[in-house]
């Protein structure tokens, strides 16, 4: 365990010293409808000034990987330029009845499903292609779910600097507090990507997390 | 409940893990050792590439490691990265019949 560390933090190292990348890819995961996609579009609004991705209150709108290239992010003097790659959120199961509940045709929902199941395979595959993720979890659900410890803990083993936004604490049950006890490691920011509350702090702790 | 070992579960692969768990609906196999992040997102990786969304729905899982209390704090985290593998067990179940397991400091506990 410990050898294979240290070869994934020399590769990762490496990589990116010889690799002549000029922007940085930076992915969004999470459960579904934790808020990935809101988030990215809201960045990507607020940075270039459209969106570029869709979300829905039925889970799994995002059923492929959707990329809106050389967004350039500032912060008072800081700034750098980001590719945004919003990603199908992460499942160990999928069950086409939930679209049905939300009121899907059992023909759409099947077939939503038979992509969604896709899509998780190529948001985990992806993890090979990013350099930094936020992990977008939704602050009125519990944390300590395997979905997320898996994320977090494979994050952590590729190296990969992360930040965790609870996000949604605009709403009654959100509890950022919560997401800390369980990851008390991490860095974890309450925002609301519909609102907007929290972005600003979200922004200066995102450009220093990238420009380490 | 079916018991394995994880050098069984090595020399099987994530692939016939599935499998098995595919071949009897009520199956919760029980691996005698915490899975390591990659080898659970392997594992769920796979659960998706045989997910049909009705028929099979893909799996619940939960890894759970005993905390070794000690005084010595960060010395016992440093000696355990060269001594022992860590335990723990991990949990995985068809969701077709496991609709949670719920994870919490303690343990787990699995709703069906």
């Amino acid at each position: 365990m410990v050898i294979s560390k240290i070869k994934s933090f020399f590769r990762n190292k490496l990589l990116r010293i010889f690799r002549k990348k000029k922007h940085i890819v930076l992915g969004f995961y999470g459960p579904p409808n934790a808020g990935k996609s809101t988030l990215a579009n809201r960045i990507s609004k607020d940075f270039a000034g459209e969106e570029f991705t869709t979300s829905s209150e039925i889970p799994h709108e995002t059923r492929e990987i959707l990329i809106k290239e050389k967004v350039l992010i500032k912060k008072g003097n800081k700034s750098l330029t980001i590719n945004l790659v919003d990603t199908p959120g992460l499942a160990t199961k999928i069950d086409f009845e939930d679209f049905v509940k939300k009121g899907l045709k059992e023909k759409e929902a099947k077939k939503r499903a038979r992509e969604a199941t896709k899509g998780v395979i190529e948001a985990i595959k992806w993890l090979d292609n990013v350099d930094a993720v936020v992990v977008v979890l939704d602050a009125t659900k519990d944390p300590l779910d395997q979905v997320n410890i898996t994320l977090i803990g494979n994050l952590e083993s590729r190296n990969i600097p992360f930040i965790i936004a609870a996000n949604k604490i605009d709403l009654k049950k959100a509890s950022a507090h919560r997401i800390r006890e369980v990851f008390p490691d991490y860095e974890v920011i309450g925002i609301s990507a519909k609102t907007g509350e929290g972005m600003n702090y979200f922004y200066e702790k995102l450009i220093e997390i990238l420009s380490r | 409940m079916e018991l394995i070992s994880y050098d069984e579960y090595k020399k099987m692969g994530e692939k016939e893990i599935i499998k098995k768990i595919l071949s009897s609906k009520n199956k919760i196999i029980i691996i005698n050792k915490k899975l390591s992040p990659d080898e659970e997102i392997k594992l769920i990786e796979q659960a998706m590439n045989y997910t049909t969304g009705k028929e099979f729905k893909g799996i619940e899982i939960a890894s759970i490691t005993k905390q070794k209390k000690s005084s010595f704090g960060a010395l016992t985290k440093i000696i355990s990265l060269f001594l022992k593998k860590e335990e723990g067990i991990t949990l995985i179940g068809n969701a077709n019949v496991i609709k949670k397991i719920k994870q919490s400091k303690e343990g787990a506990i699995l709703k069906i």
